[in-house]
């Protein structure tokens, strides 16, 4: 008795199924990347976000427009650290035994090591030793200097608790619009590349502000809404206009006219940049509604 | 490696602070412009207080009427407004800068041996040159017609394409008790009758060179097509064929005149030549053809035709005959009138029971309505220059003649009230 053999299958092999499987893909990527729509891909509008209490300003501080921890409100909470790690260095002074020179100076190893073991190299040398001695007397006394290492950890940590406090505050503040420090100096809004000392969104977005404001064009004047074109303008330090020149022109006599009407208006900053600036405006009509 | 990532660190700021050098403004914060119309000064001889008001009323109303302007307050004017300055070194540009001005209209008249002569100069303020000049010599009478050609004026040099404010509309008017035709300035002024049939006039239309009008009369019992010389005011009949001859339309280049004429029994489109002699016949179908117009090319015909069922616009190439629907949701269209630029084509379009205005392109395609509100707007037709419609409509009581921009805002009533106007056709020149 034979085993019966299986009837030939009649399968694609392989490759086929893979082909397939790819072409279906391909069929699926076609279909749902508009290749097919037949008409012009329309272009994304931009999202703006406007923060109407925090406007385009010409002197950003530095900081984040997120509202996130700026750099100056962390300056803000550094005086508060050392002031509080120095004022409790004194309590601990009464309980060790040795020299009042020794707690002090251990006590400000963690916090502020730096400055004081310099200055003195002669006096501290005998200071120094009894830090040695200290050690000792550590070993053999480990509850009063435990306690106080443990005061102090926890000291540490309540204070950076504390900050970490006053850092989300900034940030919740900001969030919600407000001004954590009332004269504005503070509050971390700003740029990360700013060095001024306003509130509110870059000195890009202020000039594009300073350039539609003063753009006068009516939908009347053109037939086309795909006009553009693009203008290198140069001011000198003090906000003069030096120079200016199309670099792309647009071909419509009335929407290039325009733009130069515009960059006349323009030919002075109310401001004083500091440098030259230099950089190029793109006109378009891409927002103009019918 | 530090280096490599310090070099490549330096690079991404770099490129990030040339793409900062970009400054995109997507468009113009004042989308009109600011125009001081001042009112023009006596040049010598004595002051003429009513024609100085009257041309700064027409200019202020063609000005608002273009959309393009936006008219600063006389009363915030400053001196110079006072002083008479034909050139740009008499204009105190710095005051008008103040106001924030961009463009200055200024002038002067004078009566010269029993003709007024009016100096009107337009200013570029921004860039303090003298865009625009121009002298006019009349009678009193022409003040209006001086105003509406300087506005036209300053429409082109704005533009690049001149004003349609000092060509004419013709329509048809019932006010003697019979439908007339008369004629009257593009803001309705200087209305005057032509005709005197004493029966029922219909579709007027320009020759392109605004010499002559067609029209169709029911004076002699059938509706015949007539010209009428607007120089001479001779009329002459063109075409008498038995039945309709309606609807006639010039060829933009003026030779020949499409028209429907149901001589045959059902109405069809035609040819005429200018001397009413027959050129060609355009359609032949069973169903009823009407309204042509012609492209600015004057190779295709939009027209309304019911042979689909309901009335539905057609555009026929006259070349190759091919005649193709271009309407689409609707169930009854008339009326259409192809754009002078040749981009669009108006029309009426019935929702309900009530007709409105609407725009097409010549593929079929962008359908937009530009009116809205109770009352049924009808017979739209261009401007020479594309900018504005005129049509008729009885939105507020009695029929009469509007006038809007081509995007539908601006309406604007131009015919007088007390009679029942409709049938408007804006004329090329004047």
């Amino acid at each position: 008795m034979t085993t019966p053999s299986f009837p030939p299958r009649n399968e694609p092999n392989l490759f086929w199924l893979l082909a397939i499987s790819l072409a279906l893909h391909m069929l699926v990527f076609v279909l749902f990347s508009g290749v097919l729509s037949g008409g012009k891909q329309h272009e994304r509008r931009p999202v703006y976000y406007v923060d109407l209490t925090k406007m385009p300003v010409l002197n950003p501080q530095a900081g984040r427009p997120d509202g996130g921890p700026a750099p100056k409100a962390k300056a803000a909470a550094k005086p508060t650290a050392p002031a509080q790690v120095s004022q409790p260095t004194p309590q601990p002074a009464p309980e060790p035994k040795p020299s009042e020179s020794k707690p002090t100076q251990v006590a400000s190893k963690p916090t502020t090591p730096q400055p004081t073991a310099t200055p003195q190299p002669t006096s501290t040398k005998p200071g120094l030793k009894p830090a040695k001695q200290d050690a000792k007397p550590s070993d053999s006394a480990p509850s009063g200097y435990q306690s106080v290492q443990e005061k102090m950890a926890a000291m540490r940590q309540s204070q950076q608790r504390a900050q970490e406090l006053a850092a989300l505050k900034g940030k919740i503040a900001a969030l919600s619009g407000d001004d954590t420090s009332g004269s504005g100096s503070g509050a971390p809004l700003g740029m990360p590349d700013g060095t001024g000392d306003e509130i509110g969104v870059d000195q890009q977005t202020w000039l594009q502000a300073f350039y539609k404001e003063n753009w006068s064009l009516s939908k009347y004047q053109v037939t086309r809404r795909d006009l553009q074109a693009t203008v290198q303008v140069t001011y000198s330090a003090d906000g003069t206009l030096t120079n200016y020149r199309f670099i792309d022109s647009s071909g419509d006599a009335a929407f290039d006219d325009s733009l130069k009407k515009t960059i006349l208006k323009t030919k002075t900053l109310p401001f004083k940049p500091g440098r030259t600036l230099q950089f190029d405006v793109v006109f378009n009509l891409k927002d103009l509604m019918d | 490696m530090r280096r490599l990532v310090t070099l490549l660190f330096a690079l991404l700021c770099l490129s990030a602070t040339a793409a900062m050098a970009q400054i995109e403004v997507r468009a113009p914060g004042q989308q009109s412009i600011a125009v001081a119309n001042t009112e023009l000064l006596p040049l010598s001889g004595l002051p003429l207080p009513a024609v100085a008001r009257e041309l700064r009323e027409v200019v202020s109303h063609d000005l608002d009427m273009s959309g393009l302007f936006r008219q600063l307050d006389p009363a915030s004017f400053l001196d110079d407004a006072r002083r008479p300055g034909l050139t740009s070194t008499q204009v105190d540009f710095n005051q008008w800068s103040l106001l924030g001005t961009e463009i200055l209209i200024k002038g002067g008249y004078r009566m010269q041996g029993g003709r007024l002569l009016v100096e009107f100069r337009l200013y570029d303020v921004v860039h303090r040159r003298l865009l625009t000049g121009r002298s006019y010599s009349g009678t009193q009478e022409d003040v209006r017609t001086m105003a509406h050609k300087f506005v036209d004026q300053i429409l082109k040099s704005v533009t690049g394409k001149e004003g349609p404010f000092s060509s004419r509309i013709a329509y048809i008017d019932n006010r003697t008790g019979h439908k007339e035709l008369y004629l009257m300035d593009s803001d309705g002024a200087n209305s005057l009758r032509l005709t005197d049939h004493r029966s029922i006039v219909l579709n007027p239309d320009f020759s392109p060179n605004g010499r002559e009008v067609t029209f169709t009369s029911y004076r002699p019992g059938n509706p015949d097509l007539y010209r009428k010389d607007l120089g001479t005011g001779q009329e002459a009949r063109l075409s008498s064929q038995k039945g309709l001859n309606i609807s006639a339309r010039y060829r933009p280049d003026g030779r020949e005149i499409a028209l429907t004429q149901s001589g045959s029994g059902n109405p069809e489109l035609m040819l005429l030549g200018t001397d009413g002699s027959k050129r060609r016949r355009l359609t032949n179908h069973w169903g009823i053809d009407v309204d042509p117009s012609w492209s600015p090319a004057g190779d295709r015909i939009v027209f309304v035709s019911d042979r689909q069922g309901n009335p539905h616009l057609f555009v026929m190439d006259l070349l190759s005959g091919q005649t193709r629907r271009i309407s689409g949701n609707g169930k009854y269209y008339a009326t259409p009138a192809w754009s002078p630029e040749g981009d669009r084509i108006a029309f009426t379009r019935q929702e309900g029971s009530v007709f409105d205005i609407y725009t097409i392109k010549p593929d079929g395609t962008d359908e937009r309505r530009l009116t809205f509100g109770p009352g049924n707007k009808e017979h739209p037709r261009w401007s020479p220059d594309a900018r504005f419609l005129v049509y008729s409509s009885d939105q507020h009581g009695g029929r009469g003649i509007y006038i809007m921009r081509a995007d539908g805002t601006g309406i604007q009533r131009i015919s007088s009230s007390g009679g029942q106007s409709q049938h408007p056709a804006w004329s090329r020149q004047r």
